[in-house]
């Protein structure tokens, strides 16, 4: 999740691309706010406690991200642990769309 | 006759001296004949004479009453009209590689779920006002 944070520091925050953090999985809200603090996530951040969203998009584990396009549609999930570049690239394709 | 009397007892003990001496030669040379010569017997013959007999008494004797046992005959050879087996080597399988992953096209795409929420800071987010940029959702977990 920090190479997320940074990502959207440096670039996506700039480039208007939302990114919203989902924390869920056997922890607490205040773990999730102090995780947040201490690791300076400045995106959106949700709780979901009873993993609606997890559920709803067919989340097995953690980390995974959902890319979604301009028009609301499901461009790619992917579930594990990805560099950077596979996130950024794919949403600078998503964005040149 | 203090000089005979001082000369026989030498003699005397010269004599016995060498008496003593060519006995204990004798003795010992042929001391060494009988431990070199034994009982008369190579040990071969020392073992042959001991167990002979009983190596030959468990030997099985020819009872002329048993026929003998038949000995195994030579298998018959193979036909020869039988054609040898030849081998075939297997096709090898080809190698096929993987398709390299392309990313779906935008047709195939479905629409994803929306949803509200709220956020950790106290506002509000919905998915469906995100539209018209891209969006990632992060799902992650603080340990």
């Amino acid at each position: 999740m920090p190479v997320v944070a940074s990502l959207y520091r440096e670039k996506l925050d700039a480039a208007g691309i939302d990114v919203i953090g989902v924390s869920q999985f056997n922890t607490t809200e205040a773990a999730t706010i102090e995780f947040v603090e201490r690791n300076q996530l400045t995106f959106p951040n949700v709780y979901d406690a009873q993993a609606q969203l997890a559920g709803a998009y067919g989340i097995q584990g953690v980390p995974s991200y959902v890319f979604i396009d301009k028009q609301g549609r499901i461009a790619h999930i992917s579930a594990g642990a990805r560099g950077v570049n596979l996130i950024e690239s794919w949403l600078d394709q998503l964005a040149t769309e | 006759m203090n000089h005979r009397t001082s000369v026989t007892p030498n003699i005397a003990r010269r004599v016995n001296r060498r008496f003593l001496q060519r006995l204990i030669f004798v003795i010992a040379a042929l001391a060494l004949c009988a431990a070199t010569l034994g009982c008369g017997q190579t040990p071969a013959e020392t073992q042959a004479g001991d167990y002979g007999a009983t190596v030959e008494a468990l030997l099985p004797t020819a009872d002329p009453t048993v026929p003998p046992t038949p000995t195994l005959a030579p298998t018959s050879a193979p036909p020869t009209d039988t054609p040898a087996p030849t081998y075939t080597p297997r096709p090898r399988p080809t190698y096929t590689p993987w398709p390299t992953p392309t990313k779906a096209t935008t047709e195939d795409r479905q629409p994803a779920i929306p949803f509200n929420a709220q956020m950790l800071d106290g506002s509000e987010f919905s998915l469906p006002d995100a539209y018209g940029s891209p969006t990632l959702l992060a799902f992650w977990a603080p340990w």
